[in-house]
């Protein structure tokens, strides 16, 4: 008589498949993870970006004597380089410049490098019934979402 | 009596499959609340959406009506106050109208909606509540300020938000307290401000 003390086939394939479905599953999570991390590291570098830049124009902005603009001209209109000119009823003036081959945006005297790969938009600096209002959208091509500039002066 | 002993047995069978549901089940929540966190850190209060919010709040504060004999903020305050007051606000907040359709509910309009508009469509605004600043969301106290219809996103935004005080006695408590606005975007993102006075 054979002895029983051994796996049967079927027993070794159920398990066997068992073990796949669970690593299969733990690939996907680290597949997961990993990409979690990778677009962690470049988002935290949008942001950062993003805030300063935000910072720099929104708090230059809601100074007293930006309070009133007047204008906004266009002096540099290259195919990847373009600056606006906008003024203000004080006489102030201030230069916003974007580079969408060197990915840099700049703001009076500061200018600010973007992560590689990250695209600038379709930039608008409007005046609008006495409303000023700068939008420069960012987006990185892995990533979802806008992490692009807004800022305005509002009048009422 | 003798029994075929080759396959599995049932109780192996659904102890094997127990053992693996709750190791997956285990691994999802853990990394989901992962996945979870990394999306709310880039949605609430992102500078941009903080300066949008306060865009808003110096707009609000200083809406008057054409003969400069009204203020919008004033009588924002006095609605909220005099609604809760009388019970006959269910919610304790009021709304902000994001567009020139009149006021109506607990929903109002300010005095230059045109220019609002504007502002608010630049930044892409979809809802504006006021309320108090001292208010615990985290506590039954957040059903007062939930709305019919609101979604599961923005109840968790409310709940995450810390109230002003964290004296016993001040919170919740709607005499002196200061206010807040609370926003939420179009795309999904959201942000708060306490308005100091």
């Amino acid at each position: 008589m054979k002895k029983k003390n051994g796996f049967t086939i079927v027993e070794v394939i159920v398990a066997f498949a068992l073990t796949m479905i669970v690593v299969l599953f733990l690939f996907q999570i680290i597949i997961m993870l990993k990409n979690v991390y990778n677009n962690n590291v470049v988002a935290s570098d949008l942001v950062v970006k993003q805030s300063n830049i935000s910072y720099m124009i929104n708090s230059d902005l809601l100074r007293g004597q930006l309070n009133f603009p007047t204008s906004v001209s266009q002096n540099v209109n290259t195919t990847n380089y373009k600056c606006y000119t906008i003024s203000f009823a004080t006489g102030f003036t201030r230069e916003l410049c974007y580079d969408t081959s060197e990915n840099t945006i700049s703001y009076n005297d500061y200018e600010f490098k973007l992560v590689d790969k990250s695209v600038i938009g379709s930039v608008s600096v409007n005046l609008d019934g006495g409303n000023l209002f700068i939008n420069i959208p960012i987006t990185y091509p892995d990533l979802d979402g806008n992490y692009g500039i807004k800022a305005a002066v509002t009048k009422n | 009596m003798k029994f075929n002993k080759k396959g599995f047995m049932l109780v192996e069978t659904l102890v094997v499959t127990t053992l693996v549901s709750t190791i997956l089940v285990t691994l999802y929540v853990q990394f989901s609340n992962i996945i979870n966190n990394f999306n709310r850190t880039f949605k609430y209060n992102s500078s941009d959406n903080l300066y949008a919010v306060y865009n808003i709040e110096n707009f609000i504060r200083n809406d008057k009506n054409t003969d400069n004999t009204e203020q919008f903020y004033i009588n924002l305050q006095k609605e909220l106050d005099t609604a809760i007051a009388n019970k006959t606000n269910p919610y304790h907040y009021v709304e902000i109208n994001t567009s020139c359709t009149g006021s109506s509910g607990n929903v109002y309009q300010v005095f230059q909606c045109t220019n609002f508009s504007k502002i608010v469509n630049f930044y892409e605004i979809e809802r504006i509540l006021f309320t108090y600043s001292n208010v615990n969301f985290q506590d039954v106290d957040y059903q007062k300020l939930k709305s019919p219809g609101e979604d599961s996103n923005f109840e968790k935004f409310i709940k995450s938000i810390h109230p002003s005080t964290t004296n016993t006695d001040d919170l919740n408590n709607v005499e002196n307290a200061t206010y807040r606005l609370i926003v939420k975007f179009k795309d999904g993102e959201y942000a708060t401000l306490n308005i100091i006075e």
